[in-house]
């Protein structure tokens, strides 16, 4: 049962909190916020709710470019968006920062998707053997020695000629 | 009064802000401390013959129990970070100072507990020969690798499920060794698990409601994990905090 057993430490009382954010008036602790000025302090901004926004703009962009980074950094501007709620609701940062940090992993998803489906396509397949043989990475190698047979030049230059086949 | 778990992981983050810097810190020099342990013991122990393998097994074992004291600090770390109190990365070594065997002989129970639950998967992937190994590495035989991963994956996460609900009822016992200095590690494990009857549904749901958060760490290549994890760990704090009623006691 909680509450009524022999484990609560007698040490803890009368310590002084370092976070006195922790301890202020917004729970349970029976203090009040000063009275009204008549001038509303500006919020500060919540540097998670921040971040996310931040990154939540930089999943959407890398979203496009690569796909994984959407997803990435769409994941870490949600954990920052969650992290910035405290007490209160999230902030309209952090909600928007959440909603395109979604938007990023979404976008990301579908973009890595598309590009499996593609590089394992036939046709894609087909041309990338179809270049490979124009360099003359394949399972045979051309051996008239022309300017275009990069690959045996490249490992000729760099002293691996015993490895090409055929040799 | 049982506090709901969402509002534990309210306190947990308001508790945590400004001070995410220590929390990350003291996280990874935890991790540095056991990465640097597990490398001396691969280079101590890094052959694959059998005497090697199980020196290494039980080096590695003995080096966790001394590991598990900078743990229980850890846990001072976010045990102190859940009442608002002062701390720092000094106190990763508090439990040193507070008779640590306690915490050896706790972590021995925890550790014996784990380490025989992810025995099958251990010997499985100890068993694998080396010829089968080569042909993994060289993926000549992918039939061959997907049975090895798939076999060696279920394996390690029925032991990891497993360990996790055998181990269930003495999660709190650090948390009672760091508050009260003159408790045996045997009643540690006896009060936690005494703490924890009746409130097994709720531990478990407070566990699961992380997990959203846990995926994003992982999807985020694990720096999300950062921060979730510190997050997960004051809250557990504050799950203790809640059972030896301090919040009843007008703490915040």
């Amino acid at each position: 049962m909680m509450g009524d057993n022999n484990y609560f430490p007698e040490d803890i009382i009368d310590e002084e909190p370092e976070n006195e954010e922790s301890f202020g008036y917004h729970y349970g602790t029976g203090q009040y916020p000063p009275p009204y000025s008549g001038i509303q302090p500006p919020q500060p901004a919540d540097s998670f709710a921040v971040a996310a926004l931040v990154i939540g703009i930089l999943s959407l962009m890398f979203a496009f470019l690569s796909g994984i980074g959407g997803i990435f950094l769409g994941a870490l501007g949600i954990i920052f968006a969650v992290l910035s709620r405290g007490d209160e609701r999230m902030s309209a940062q952090g909600r928007i920062g959440a909603g395109l940090s979604a938007g990023g992993i979404v976008l990301g998803g579908l973009i890595l998707l598309a590009l499996v489906s593609v590089l394992s396509s036939g046709a894609f397949q087909r041309e990338f053997e179809k270049e490979l043989e124009r360099y003359g990475i394949g399972s045979e190698l051309p051996d008239d020695g022309g300017d275009d047979d990069f690959y045996r030049n490249f490992m000729e230059d760099g002293g691996f000629e015993d490895d090409l086949p055929g040799v | 009064m049982k506090r709901p778990i969402s509002e534990l992981k309210r306190r947990a983050r308001r508790a945590m802000r400004g001070r995410y810097a220590l929390l990350i810190g003291a996280a990874l020099l935890l991790s540095l401390i056991t990465g640097m342990g597990s490398s001396f013991s691969m280079s101590l122990f890094g052959g694959t013959t059998k005497f090697s393998v199980v020196m290494g097994q039980a080096f590695s074992f003995v080096l966790s129990l001394i590991f598990s004291v900078f743990s229980a600090g850890l846990a001072y770390i976010y045990l102190n970070v859940s009442r608002g109190r002062k701390t720092g990365y000094g106190d990763l070594f508090y439990m040193f100072g507070q008779h640590p065997d306690r915490v050896i002989l706790v972590s021995l129970v925890m550790s014996v507990i784990q380490y025989i639950c992810m025995l099958p998967g251990l010997i499985y992937s100890y068993r694998v020969s080396a010829s089968e190994l080569m042909n993994v590495a060289n993926f000549s035989d992918m039939t061959a690798l997907l049975r090895y991963a798939a076999v060696f994956f279920v394996l390690m996460m029925a032991g990891t499920v497993l360990s996790t609900v055998l181990t269930l009822p003495i999660s709190l016992s650090y948390y009672l060794l760091i508050d009260n200095a003159e408790m045996g590690p045997g009643e540690a494990l006896l009060g936690s698990v005494r703490m924890m009857k009746g409130n097994y549904g709720r531990y478990i749901y407070m566990l699961l409601s992380f997990a959203g958060l846990l995926i994003l760490g992982v999807l985020s290549g694990g720096l999300g994990m950062l921060w979730v994890q510190p997050y997960v760990e004051v809250t557990i704090a504050g799950f203790y905090r809640d059972l030896i009623g301090e919040f009843d006691r007008g703490y915040a």
